[in-house]
């Protein structure tokens, strides 16, 4: 299972210079949609996982995210993991199926994780396309 | 003499402040965005969870780039003006 750290550690937005603030808070952006999708990446691999080692199926994870209030930018806030039930499939032949037959099966549904994926994806695009905005705004003012 | 041609009511602290106003702007803009999906978040929802919500950041990403796109020309015509005042000036200081 894929770690992910708590907080944000590729631009931590209240270490960024004045000048570059604006590239600080795109970058945690960034960062913030990949942690998102590596749990969503986590979730679809895991999706049939009946056995973890804290017992039960695999669970659901979602990444929560804050705005840092002064700096600006977006912090990693946590990861939750989802506590509603999965699904109870009849399959005797399973190895964790239990003394009647079912299997409880993961939380995850792949196409929601899918299209939780493309907004993702689509959020990181514009973080990227914010970052290149502030790019190119310094480069213009390096240029005075 | 010399500080009054860049005092507050010169052009070129006027095209200064536009300059950073829109900095300010792009800055916030940046911040919007980064948060696109905090929002949700802050509201007890995940995406994808909720159509509605989903499509309200979609919505507001739309209008952030748009807000974004018309920020940068701001910027970049601001730039121009300013360069072409301090090009103007130059020119004025060579022909003595």
């Amino acid at each position: 299972m894929t770690s992910i750290p708590p907080t944000s550690t590729l631009v931590p937005p209240g270490r960024v210079p004045g000048l570059f603030r604006t590239l600080g808070i795109s970058g945690s952006g960034l960062a913030a949609q990949q942690a998102r999708m590596d749990a969503i990446a986590d979730n679809i691999a895991n999706a049939e996982t009946t056995r973890t080692a804290a017992g039960g199926p695999y669970r659901r994870q979602t990444v929560t995210t804050a705005p840092v209030p002064n700096e600006g930018g977006v912090r990693i806030t946590g990861v939750q993991s989802d506590a509603s039930p999965g699904a109870l499939v009849y399959d005797p032949g399973h190895p964790d199926a239990d003394a009647n037959g079912f299997v409880r099966y993961p939380n995850v549904d792949v196409t929601s994780e899918t299209v939780d994926l493309m907004v993702a994806r689509r959020v990181f695009e514009a973080n990227a396309t914010a970052f290149e905005v502030g790019k190119e705004m310094l480069r213009r003012a390096l240029d005075l | 003499m010399i500080t009054d041609l860049f005092g507050a009511s010169s052009v070129y602290a006027a095209l200064k402040s536009g300059l950073d106003r829109e900095a300010v702007r792009q800055r916030r803009i940046a911040h919007r965005v980064a948060n696109a999906q905090s929002v949700l978040a802050d509201d007890g929802l995940a995406a994808g969870q909720n159509p509605r919500a989903a499509a309200a950041t979609q919505a507001d990403l739309q209008q952030s780039m748009v807000n974004l796109a018309d920020t940068q020309m701001r910027y970049d015509a601001t730039s121009v003006l300013l360069q072409k005042a301090y090009g103007q000036f130059r020119s004025a200081l060579k022909n003595d």
